[in-house]
């Protein structure tokens, strides 16, 4: 042991190497190669794309962006090219970039998502978005109860080989019974929250600000509800998962790892500070050297598993040693 | 989803110079940027260190100076009091930090096509016949960009709520300023004052019910404009898709695509 060794923050999620739990979320970051020159790209573990429908979509009208008190909510919609202008176009070149390639998949159909899963045999990982509250039809209209959960992973599980991963949605009255659903159907990790469904007034025009009404918040103000979801969720599934929700630097994302995350996601903090998740791939490695943590195992969990050994002790099933 | 090519940029902390009273509710920044030298029509996203808001604010360049003696250079800012970012970027004291992405978007340069006056082979500067139509603190680019061109080579129009502020250092052929206030030159406001048939081509930038006129101004006269156009930003490289601008050609983004953008193309929205 020498206190000079890095720690390796490398994880195997569903059968995908990430060289570090820190991977940008999307609708964040684009097709991977925007913010050239603003951050080292290259140092990510991964990338998601911004969310892919089978056909083209012009995303929503009107205004799309509005802050908030540590927060931002939008209302984009789901603009992208559709995914054979993606897989085209911009999948060549974001593979040449390094970290890990995600594919965030949505549809307004079962069969959309499955048709479009079909065509993404060339990434590492689909993210399949049943979470998505800006638009009207699908969407998160399919993260929000168990059984319709279960229809479209089974229906895109059926269609891809791909690992699969099922972003929740905050929004959900049962977290825990959609994310059991979404394993039962085929999901091999799942990845919340998304953004909460959120509403803001112009009080000069004493109207809504967004066209579609409410729109999704992310950023800081989400932080410590994301945190709890992830630590429930965490007791509730077997199966790996990524957090994400207000991520701002290497203190949050610990938190999120602690709770039980196997990985994070960075989102809005990306846009407020570009090198947000360079650096916090830099603080999870200095925090984890100065406690002489190895690996990422030591971390992933370590809340958890100290919560349980405190619960032990204070029940006296345990002795003091603990093998927690 | 064509990206431009985008120049050099970088994400890195810079120190306040001034702050200097521009008017009564704009003013002007400048700070040392040791990073990639602006090019005009270009923009920073600003955030100041001990500011409150989330996100970094979209702000054109309204002044470069480059550093003597490896020393860097400053970048000046011409910002109006709008709402809480730009009130705290107000309430930066010299010598405190804002961080800067920047310089991105494209440039007046890129937006105009080769074959036009100002840039065109066999043209040279200022052979051509150019006007810049700047409304409020949408002189800022344009000054940026007039400055460094020979002496009345260009119309400068102008308007404003009342005091103009930002043409120092200008030297058009033409000046026509107009205020709503009438404290000075012509009252009312701006476009009703240009006629671009005389020119080759229009540079505007201003409020969009602004732009939208001087926009329709020049198609009747057939007469070649671009607008530098602003929208709500997050990331300001294009990868949110917040700041969509509506085109003849689909949807382009203000930060990348833009912001500069051929007047013909834009849906300007009712």
């Amino acid at each position: 042991m020498n206190e000079t060794r890095k720690a390796d923050l490398s994880r195997t999620i569903a059968g995908v190497r990430f060289a570090n739990p820190v991977i940008a979320a999307s609708g964040t970051f684009g097709y991977g190669n925007e913010y050239e020159g603003l951050l080292d790209v290259a140092a990510l573990g991964g990338i998601c794309t911004k969310g892919l429908t089978l056909e083209p979509r012009p995303g929503n009208r009107g205004i799309r962006l509005h802050e908030t008190a540590a927060g931002l909510m939008n209302s984009i919609g789901l603009e992208n090219p559709g995914i054979a202008a993606f897989v085209r176009n911009e999948l060549p070149r974001l593979r040449r970039l390094g970290p890990a390639v995600i594919a965030n998949l949505s549809g307004s159909t079962i069969e959309d998502y499955a048709n479009g899963a079909a065509l993404l045999d060339g990434v590492d990982m689909i993210e399949l978005n049943i979470s998505c509250p800006n638009v009207k039809a699908g969407g998160m209209a399919f993260g929000l109860c168990p059984a319709d959960a279960a229809s479209v992973v089974a229906a895109v599980r059926a269609r891809t080989k791909r690992p699969l991963m099922v972003k929740l949605s905050p929004n959900a009255g049962d977290l825990a019974g959609v994310a059991r659903a979404c394993v039962d159907a085929g999901a091999d990790a799942l990845s919340l929250v998304n953004t909460f469904k959120a509403l803001a007034i112009d009080i000069r025009s004493a109207s809504p600000v967004f066209d579609n009404v409410t729109a999704g918040l992310s950023g800081p103000a989400i932080k410590p509800i994301a945190l709890r979801m992830v630590w429930e969720l965490r007791d509730a599934v077997d199966v790996p998962i990524i957090g994400m929700g207000g991520i701002a630097n290497a203190e949050d994302a610990i938190e999120f790892l602690m709770a039980g995350a196997d990985a994070i996601q960075v989102g809005a903090a990306t846009f407020a500070r570009p090198t947000t998740m360079t650096e916090i791939i830099e603080g999870i490695a200095a925090f984890m050297a100065a406690r002489g943590m190895a690996g990422l195992d030591e971390l992933v969990g370590l809340a958890k598993r100290n919560q349980i050994a405190v619960a032990a002790l204070a029940s006296g099933t345990a002795d003091a040693a603990g093998t927690y | 989803m064509s990206t431009a090519p985008c120049g050099e940029r970088a994400f890195a902390r810079a120190k306040l110079v001034a702050n200097e009273a521009a008017t009564d509710d704009a003013f002007v920044l400048r700070f040392e940027w040791d990073g990639p030298v602006p090019a005009c029509g270009q923009f920073f996203m600003i955030r100041p260190l001990r500011g409150s808001t989330f996100l970094g604010r979209p702000i054109s360049v309204f002044t470069w100076a480059s550093g003597q003696d490896g020393r860097p250079g400053t970048a000046g800012f011409l910002i109006a009091e709008r709402g809480k970012g730009t009130k705290e970027l107000h309430a930066m004291a010299v010598g405190e930090e804002a961080e800067l992405s920047g310089p991105l978007g494209n440039t007046w340069l890129d937006a105009v096509a080769a074959c036009d006056p100002m840039t065109g082979p066999g043209a040279g500067p200022g052979a051509g016949s150019v006007a810049l139509v700047g409304g409020g603190i949408g002189v800022a680019p344009l000054a940026f960009l007039a400055r460094p061109l020979p002496g009345r080579s260009y119309d400068l129009y102008a308007g404003f709520r009342s005091a103009p502020f930002g043409l120092e250092g200008l030297d058009a052929r033409t000046t026509v300023i107009a205020t709503e206030d009438g404290c000075e030159g012509c009252r009312g406001r701006i476009p009703d004052f240009l006629d671009p048939a005389p020119y080759d081509l229009v540079l505007a930038c201003g409020p969009i019910p602004m732009l939208k006129a001087v926009a329709e101004k020049c198609a009747r006269a057939g007469v070649s404009c671009r607008v530098s156009l602003e929208a709500r930003m997050a990331c300001g490289v294009g990868a949110c898709l917040g700041c969509t601008i509506r085109t003849k050609g689909g949807n382009r983004r203000c930060c990348a695509d833009g912001p500069i953008f051929d007047a013909a193309e834009v849906i300007f929205d009712e």
